[in-house]
């Protein structure tokens, strides 16, 4: 879902896991719930007769993917977790 | 205690490239901390294409036998190691890295414990069976004498304060995205099919 988004295409998803995090419904994509192949359907059909709608969400997907799901961000927040740990390290061993 | 002092182990048992996986978020994690002189070290599962990426980036990797059968040696194993290199963090992901490094690290001083948990790990998703439910509970039971627990959705919050994490030890790590690392695994993948499809032509 998110390599989709990242590419900026418009995402219809079930609402497991952690793809909300992702799908923000209405704004990113267009999320239904688990098991119900009608709305998935219904989503896809409304998808793909609403080519602005369709651009729309590809846009905001890919924009939140930068923001959130970088490998700058990912890597970031990891130094920083380490550097408290170094910190411990450091308080320990005096 | 500078960076250039310091040594990170990653430990996991998957050797496979897996794009999106956690393996592969760690590849640049990597690259950054030898870039700031750190030591770094990758245990792995066997020899493979993760382990080569990683040797590529100037991590020592020692493909690090987990004999399933021979818990008390692999943990002996890694105790030693742990011993030998005094990391200043030893980070794991996956059920059997994780019950591993936190039986070795008991008895050495000075090491911190980190995991990455996915969804993969979710107690709903996991694998059912005797040996799974003992992994499961040990893990449960272990879970918070992490140092850091990384959790790559809000998913897994409710699982891993249940199982009595602190709060500020739990961070949020959703999974990273590298568009080039993408564009490389669907060229494995193509490779990877090319080959079935020619060997299958072989064989018929």
């Amino acid at each position: 879902v998110i390599e989709a988004m990242a590419h900026g295409l418009a995402v219809a998803a079930t609402a497991v896991d952690g793809v909300p995090e992702a799908v923000v419904d209405g704004e990113t994509g267009l999320l239904v719930a688990a098991g119900d192949a009608a709305a998935l359907g219904g989503a896809l059909v409304r998808l793909l007769g609403d080519a602005a709608e369709r651009r729309r969400f590809g846009q905001a997907g890919a924009a939140l993917v930068a923001e959130l799901f970088s490998v700058e961000r990912m890597v970031d927040d990891t130094i920083a977790v380490y550097d408290g740990l170094l910190g411990e390290a450091e308080g320990s061993a005096q | 205690m500078s960076w250039k002092q310091s040594t990170f182990v990653f430990i996991s048992t998957n050797a496979e490239h897996d794009s999106g996986g956690v393996e592969d978020r760690w590849l640049p994690l990597m690259r950054e901390l030898v870039a700031r002189g750190a030591t770094v070290q990758f245990l792995c599962m066997a020899e493979g294409p993760l382990a080569q990426a990683a040797r590529d980036l100037g991590v020592g990797v020692a493909p690090y036998i987990l004999d399933r059968w021979n818990v008390v040696r692999s943990r002996s194993r890694l105790r030693k190691y742990l011993k030998r290199y005094e990391p200043v963090c030893a980070h794991s992901t996956g059920v059997e890295a994780d019950l591993l490094l936190r039986w070795a690290a008991r008895k050495v001083p000075g090491v911190r414990i980190a995991t990455t948990l996915t969804l993969a790990d979710s107690q709903r998703t996991r694998r059912r069976g005797p040996i799974n439910a003992l992994m499961l509970r040990f893990d449960d039971a272990g879970l918070k004498s992490e140092d850091a627990v990384f959790l790559e959705s809000e998913d897994l919050l409710d699982e891993v304060r249940a199982s009595g994490v602190h709060a500020d030890k739990i961070v949020l790590d959703p999974p990273a995205h590298d568009p080039d690392d993408l564009s490389r695994s669907v060229a494995r993948h193509l490779e990877v099919y090319r080959g079935f499809i020619v060997s299958g032509r072989m064989k018929g």
